[in-house]
């Protein structure tokens, strides 16, 4: 190939693959819807601040899952060393870009930790909540446990008895009918069977053994949960976020002008590592903000749960902007069918797989029956309107995504993959609001939709949305240095 | 001896280069012809397109053999442990509301015959196991494997002329065309010619 042919090659796209048409105003929209929520976030601080803390978390955590899963969607490019993709990258280089958005949006979490987390003794803490936390497991065996409630079955109703104190009070936790794994099991959770199951419990009343145990499983986790320690792991979280991020889109972005193939190779040096820090940041985040909002509830799954709706989401938003961009004009060209075959076969995998890790954390908890586990479930299906919720998640977050996205055919045709995309983005949504609105009243039927939740996630998703599209205002919409561009201009799946 | 067995049962154009060999198939597919094939060393891109083929059929097999799966492992379970012979474990209900505890099994048979429909399905669409095709007697064809790339037309296509197929074959630059002839699986009459070991290898 002569120069002149290579000098032609590399300015073609230059001219093409930038921000132009509707969507170049479009931070400005995202700007006003921002300003919008968050004025009225504020306002509803003022008058509500235990709703706003928990509508603000409920926002924060949804963003927070497009720009982690986006960073996740680059650092796998990066792994794999994949041309398919260069053509898409940036649109989630800018997403992964835009953490840095939310961190300032932090703030409004740390102003509000005491109505958050019970474990930070704020205006949350208090005995009457650790009753719902160690809730009946109806759900578990919902006739089962009715038909069983009797005090003189002591021994197969153990595990039902055991949060349904309140109604039968017979079975006390150290029972010598209580079945001995269930028995391990709880010893394992409190690490401390003599508050559990010893004579000194045994001599309490029912309410007042709970609130003993409660109390020592605080004590046993507040070697983490902390409020130094918890501000700590913010800041290194927020650090490592900021670094990946800047990483990543700083190492495409350099190549747009030095066209320098070793950017390439640096970019696929720092994955690995970067993956990593990725992995455990992600985790113990979601550990921190979203599993301590009920800090005797434990899920070790829970971290991968919260990836994998993430990483969903993402893709979600991913093919939503660059087929929106794509039929507006300016990536008219640069992306095909045959990206959105591949991003939609991404989406549909890691949709399954978010049903195989949620429905793993169901089933392993829903069959050991361990009180302290089932909470969450507890909090989340006998209470009607939040059953609702649940099946609306089922349905709507698997079954229907599935069977929509399931041929090829459909990931195929832009338009019912747009469909299949916004479900899930929908779906996203509704999940994390199930994730952290029912610790508002936790234990209690009440399910209210507030005009916070709105106005907050218009607020976070506003800024956030602003932020990005503004800098893809700055950038190129393709990383034209990319020595695989051709390769992915051309790709095919067949 | 009929003048069925001595017709030629299909053509060979051999090419030296993919993207000759992608142009032949495009120039098959836009002159009407069905029942035709490629023989490459490797997959070529956009191959698919250019010989002009469909969907494949295999999802309308592997779809409902999972889904099949799925109900029956559901029917069995749930006629085993709920209404054959009813049993409580772990204080779970001897009933539908111990679904979860079924899922796993659903899963994993959905999986199973799904993955079975796919690879029998596959076969069978392939007309496979076959033990012979009359293509390998040709003694140019074993380089498929190595460095040529090869279209082959049959004679059952509807558009098929021995005159005009090999015209329109070398008006793509075939490097070599050629008529080849079933041997009735090896019988006595090309048994001893230089064909035949190949044919079998």
């Amino acid at each position: 190939m002569s120069a002149a042919e290579t000098e032609k090659k590399h300015s073609h796209p230059t001219n093409e693959w930038v921000m132009s048409g509707p969507w170049a105003g479009a931070w400005k929209i995202f700007a006003v819807i921002g300003a919008l929520g968050l004025a009225g976030a504020a306002f509803g601080y003022t008058t509500d601040p235990r709703r706003f803390a928990f509508s603000w978390m409920f926002a924060f955590i949804t963003c927070l899952s497009v720009a982690l899963g986006s960073i996740f969607f680059v650092l796998i490019q990066r792994l794999t060393s994949a041309g398919w993709s260069v053509t898409v990258r940036r649109t989630a280089e800018f997403f992964a870009y835009g953490i840095l958005s939310l961190i300032p949006l932090f703030i409004p979490i740390l102003m509000t930790t005491g109505h958050l987390f019970p474990w930070f003794g704020g205006e949350h803490a208090g005995a009457k909540e650790h009753g719902a936390e160690h809730g009946s497991i109806s759900l578990i065996t919902p006739a089962y446990a009715q038909q069983h409630a009797a005090p003189d079955h002591a021994a197969p109703a153990a595990p039902a008895g055991h949060g349904d104190e309140h109604a039968a009070p017979a079975p006390a936790h150290g029972a010598t009918g209580m079945a001995p794994a269930g028995m391990a099991g709880m010893a394992a959770g409190h690490g401390d069977p003599a508050s559990h199951g010893g004579p000194a419990a045994q001599a309490h009343a029912e309410h007042e053994a709970h609130a003993l145990i409660h109390k020592g499983v605080m004590a046993k986790k507040s070697a983490y949960l902390n409020k130094n320690f918890f501000y700590i792991r913010a800041l290194l979280y927020f650090l490592i976020w900021t670094v990946l991020a800047v990483r990543i889109f700083g190492d495409s972005a350099r190549q747009d002008s030095s066209k320098d193939p070793k950017e390439t190779l640096k970019a696929q040096a720092f994955a690995p590592p970067a993956t990593f820090l990725f992995a455990l940041s992600l985790t113990f985040a979601v550990f921190d903000w979203v599993m301590s909002l009920e800090p005797s509830w434990f899920s070790t799954i829970f971290g991968v749960y919260y990836f994998a709706t993430g990483v969903v989401s993402s893709l979600a938003v991913i093919i939503l902007v660059t087929m929106a961009l794509k039929n507006s004009g300016p990536l008219r060209g640069a992306v095909t069918p045959e990206h959105f075959h591949d991003l939609g076969k991404l989406m549909f995998g890691f949709n399954v797989f978010w049903a195989y890790i949620g429905f793993s954390q169901f089933m392993l908890i829903w069959y050991a029956a361990l009180p302290e586990e089932t909470t969450w479930y507890h909090n989340r299906w006998d209470f009607g309107p939040w059953a609702k919720v649940s099946m609306a998640i089922l349905f709507g977050h698997f079954v229907l995504p599935f069977f929509w996205l399931i041929s090829r055919n459909f990931k195929r045709n832009l338009g019912r993959l747009q469909i299949g995309a916004a479900i899930l983005l929908c779906a996203h949504v509704v999940d994390i609001y199930w994730f952290v609105m029912p610790n508002y009243a936790l234990g209690s039927n009440e399910f209210s939709f507030h005009w916070l939740d709105a106005a907050c996630f218009l607020g976070v998703a506003g800024v956030y949305g602003a932020f990005v599209f503004f800098r893809m205002t700055k950038h190129n919409l393709v990383p034209i240095g990319d020595p695989r561009l051709e390769r992915s201009l051309h790709f095919q799946n067949a | 001896m009929s003048d069925l067995q001595d017709a030629p049962v299909l053509l060979l154009a051999e090419f030296d280069t993919p993207g000759e060999c992608l142009h032949a198939a495009e120039a098959l597919r836009d002159a009407g012809y069905k029942d035709f094939d490629t023989h490459t060393p490797f997959p070529i891109h956009g191959m698919d397109a250019a010989m002009g083929l469909g969907d494949s059929k295999l999802g309308w097999i592997v779809f409902p053999a999972g889904l099949m799966g799925a109900i029956g492992a559901f029917t069995m379970i749930h006629w085993m442990n709920n209404i054959d012979y009813p049993i409580i474990i772990g204080g779970k209900p001897a009933g539908i509301a111990s679904l979860p505890s079924m899922i796993p099994v659903m899963f994993e048979l959905t999986v199973l015959l799904s993955a079975f429909a796919a690879v029998f399905g596959m076969l069978g669409l392939n007309k496979l196991p076959r033990h012979h095709h009359p293509i390998f007697n040709s003694s140019r064809f074993a380089s498929f494997s190595n460095d040529k790339f090869f279209v082959s037309v049959e004679a059952t296509d509807p558009k098929w002329n021995v005159d005009k197929t090999k015209a329109l074959l070398e008006g793509v630059h075939a490097k070599h065309v050629e008529l080849v002839y079933d041997d009735e699986e090896g019988g006595d009459e090309l048994e001893h010619s230089s064909h035949a070991s190949k044919g079998h290898a």
